[in-house]
């Protein structure tokens, strides 16, 4: 595990992956189909991305998706990247509430809870080598990643500038099915 | 992780397999390969196709086990390529809860739980195309020649025994056949397909495309025909030849969030020959639209309207004219954690007029109404793990005025598994012909209608097991007790008139079994048993003797196998057993049980075409399935080869 991903954050994960495994256990059936999608998206993204080799602990060290504010996915992601691998790199889920609780993520998906935060949070990581994925309205154009477009289906957009600025390489895949948008970031 | 586009379908097969048979969510009985994204099958799916998935239609549909405390049986439309159905009754051979039988080249009687006539009319099932009734008022049956849909853009036919008059309403009496097409955003592209063999052939192609950012639209076009079967007394007499033409579009727009609309209209027209008489011609044309919006995230509301105009010309002695105008909607509110009510409004006006040979329908026109409302309640307890329904429709119609069809079910779903016991009350309005058939065309009249027909009645009674054994297995039994009241009778006189003189009892069980056995072997077994009796009331007539509708096998069963041979060859087997058929009124020999094996071989050539290969009633080269000893024809062999290209 990397310095940057300190112990009590990683028993806390472990705390919030298995409550979050018990309660969606309790409710399972009841999440919505549009999540179990947007959660195969952001398993999907591992494979479509290249991180820069730093970010990871050891060369097959753990891939981290991180899910900031209300999870709105129940059961669907943690079944989904369940003892799944991309290239040597194990899948693993993270949640947290605040941004300064965010240990080291390769994938942030911003939850629509945390709107009134949006800026800031794109602004915080701005530069950081992190694929930011979210659902707000305008989230790719404000500076994210990826943002999801749901409509009967989801659809994707990406911001090219702000995929760049992360140092991160996007497989030209991604960008034949999403809609390319502009990022405000990249001017002064 | 990635996959080349070459080996992305039976990857997708493969997957869908194995998640069906180990996903403890799929409490529904499941029969081929299904996309239904559980979030394992959804891992397997590149982005390409998530993006193609449409997340609202089902999404905010009731959990699945609040519906699975009955038989329903899902067929999925990857069965039509996988098994080489080229008519939705070769697909219903799948549900094990239903009795398919083949009665001529274009005829087919359909029916669950007993109560088929020999000539293969089914009064007692009713059957919709999304949403859209395709039950005939005036004869209490289905058309099943006359009943298409373009086979590679179905989504589902859901199938369920028993009683669900609370939720469908008039006719729902021994089951419901719900047949849905899939979403426009769900057929994007072109799709043809082609088939012929010793039988029949068709051939269709479909285009779809997005309307704007919001919208999808798709358009289609079909044609099948097929050849004679053989008389009872080996002759091949050139009887009943049929050829069909249809076409058809669907529009969606939106989303059931913000709102979603749906539109669709199809045109058909078919000839049926009849031997020396002549041909029976059917002439359908429909239009539905569909309204979804969820007005808040606890309460969603659908609003659907069609007009279906149908003129069929019956061997150039009755000419009907159809036209129906339904307008329906639905309010779902979830009222806490624990509750759920469903409530609704339906009214349908029928408008017919009837041109007549040597008899009469009278009035020969008419306009009749059938309007009802209905409410359900769903009440979940003991930590979720028991659901209380309960529901009550009442529903006027023209003939028989007021009834009233509730239904009362209580599950339970401890781990893995689901029992259920329910009661339910549905009634099979009376038809036009019972009420206004006259025989001759003028007086004195040898049969006249009946004055005071009124409705027939089933009260039912079943319980049920749901059970998952080992991951790989999954048994569904259900046993049922049905007590039938005010069933259809002929009473003799001067003149002879229809009445409500016979009574009748059912009871029986089904079964059904989903094993994954190894990753590429896959069995299914189903099938089912059961007594039916009628009998005339004390005081009361039938010059049929209560044995009008007793042409149903004691027993059916049925095995099927699916092999995944290659990464891209798949054979399908199945299997069926049917009991002797009893020839009804008509009296003479049974029709004798039967075995017969159907096999379809599919083979992806290169991504976007396949080919598949299919064989029907493989065993004998003739046999017969259902119809009184002087007049049932006999069904051939049949070998046949598709194409399908997608672009």
């Amino acid at each position: 595990m990397p310095a940057c991903f300190p112990i009590s954050r990683q028993w806390r994960c472990v705390a919030v992956f298995l409550a979050l495994l018990f309660a969606g256990r309790l409710e399972s059936g009841v999440t919505s189909r549009e999540y179990d999608v947007k959660a195969a998206f952001l398993f999907n993204f591992a494979s479509f991305v290249e991180w820069p080799p730093k970010t990871f602990s050891r060369s097959d060290g753990p891939l981290v998706i991180g899910v900031l504010g209300r999870d709105p996915f129940g059961p669907s992601l943690d079944e989904i990247v369940q003892d799944q691998h991309s290239h040597d790199h194990a899948l693993i889920v993270c949640r947290f509430s605040h941004i300064e609780d965010m240990p080291h993520c390769h994938i942030l998906f911003v939850c629509s809870s945390e709107e009134r935060h949006m800026t800031e949070i794109l602004r915080r990581l701005r530069g950081q080598p992190v694929l930011t994925v979210g659902d707000l309205p305008g989230f790719a154009a404000a500076g994210g990643g990826i943002g999801f477009v749901t409509t009967n289906h989801v659809g994707l957009e990406i911001n090219p500038q702000a995929i760049r600025a992360a140092n991160l390489v996007v497989s030209a895949k991604l960008y034949k099915v999403a809609r390319v948008v502009g990022a405000p970031f990249d001017s002064p | 992780m990635r996959a080349s586009p070459a080996t992305v379908l039976p990857r997708l097969v493969g997957a869908a397999l194995a998640i069906l048979a180990l996903h403890p969510a799929v409490l529904q009985a499941q029969d081929l390969p299904s996309a239904e994204p559980t979030p394992s099958l959804l891992r397997q799916l590149t982005v390409e196709e998530l993006l193609q998935l449409d997340v609202t239609s089902v999404s905010r549909q009731p959990e699945p086990w609040s519906n699975a405390a009955g038989n329903v049986f899902l067929v999925r439309g990857q069965s039509v390529w996988a098994t080489g159905a080229s008519t939705l009754p070769d697909l219903l051979r799948l549900a094990p809860n239903l009795f398919v039988a083949q009665s001529n080249s274009w005829q087919w009687g359909v029916s669950a739980r007993g109560f088929l006539r020999s000539d293969s009319f089914s009064n007692k099932l009713l059957v919709m195309i999304d949403g859209r009734t395709v039950y005939s008022p005036l004869f209490s049956n289905v058309f099943w020649d006359s009943t298409s849909v373009f086979l590679p853009d179905l989504d589902r036919i859901e199938v369920i025994s028993g009683p669900a008059g609370t939720t469908y309403g008039a006719n729902a009496v021994n089951g419901v056949i719900n047949i849905e097409s899939k979403s426009a955003f769900d057929t994007l592209g072109g799709l043809a397909f082609a088939r012929t063999g010793t039988q029949d052939s068709d051939a269709g192609v479909r285009y779809g495309a997005k309307i704007g950012d919001t919208g999808a639209f798709r358009i289609y076009a079909q044609t099948s025909q097929a050849d004679e079967s053989r008389s009872n007394s080996g002759a091949n007499d050139d009887f009943d030849a049929w050829h069909t033409s249809q076409a058809g579009l669907r529009a969606d727009w939106g989303d059931s969030v913000s709102g979603a609309l749906m539109v669709e209209g199809d045109y058909f027209t078919g000839k049926f020959d009849e031997g020396s008489a002549p041909a029976t011609t059917s002439e359908e044309s429909d239009v539905l639209a569909k309204w979804t919006r969820e007005l808040t995230p606890d309460s969603s509301v659908w609003v659907r309207a069609y007009y279906d105009y149908s003129i069929r010309d019956s061997v150039a002695q009755l000419t009907e004219t159809t036209r129906t105008m339904d307008l329906e909607f639905q309010h779902t509110l979830r009222i806490d954690s624990a509750q759920k009510l469903v409530w609704g409004a339906d009214y349908r006006l029928m408008q017919d007029s009837m041109q007549t040979v040597g008899f009469a329908i009278l009035p020969s026109s008419l306009d009749f109404g059938l309007g009802s409302i209905f409410a359900q309640h769903h009440l979940k307890f003991a930590r979720d793990e028991m659901e209380l329904t309960s529901g009550l429709r009442l529903e006027h119609n023209h003939f028989s005025g007021w009834e009233y069809e509730p239904n009362l079910r209580l599950s339970w779903h401890p781990s893995d598994q689901t029992f259920w016991i329910a009661g339910s009350r549905a009634t099979r309005i009376p038809s036009r012909l019972e009420t206004g058939f006259f025989e001759p065309a003028t007086p004195p009249y040898l049969v006249v209608g009946g004055d005071d027909v009124v409705a027939e009645v089933v009260d039912s009674y079943e319980a049920g097991w749901r059970s998952r054994p080992a991951a790989n297995l999954s048994v569904t039994t259900t046993a049922y007790v049905q007590n039938y009241d005010h069933l259809r009778s002929v009473e003799p006189g001067s003149p002879a008139t229809f009445g409500n003189d016979v009574k009748g009892r059912s009871y029986g069980v089904e079964v059904f079994l989903d094993w994954q056995i190894t990753s590429w072997w896959r069995l299914r077994a189903g099938g089912f048993g059961m007594n039916q009796s009628t009998w005339v009331l004390p005081g009361g007539a039938d010059i049929e003797k209560g044995k009008g509708e007793s042409s149903f096998p004691a027993y059916q069963a049925q095995i099927r196998n699916t092999f995944h041979l290659a990464k891209s060859v798949t054979l399908w087997t199945s299997l069926r057993r049917i009991a002797a058929v009893p020839p009804g009124s008509a009296g003479g020999a049974d029709v004798p049980a039967y075995t017969e094996l159907d096999a379809n071989i599919t083979w992806t050539l290169v991504p976007g075409l396949d080919v598949a290969l299919t064989g029907r009633n493989l065993l004998h080269r003739y046999h017969y399935e259902i119809g009184s000893d002087s007049t049932r024809r006999a069904i051939p062999r049949a070998i046949e080869v598709a194409l399908r290209q997608k672009f």
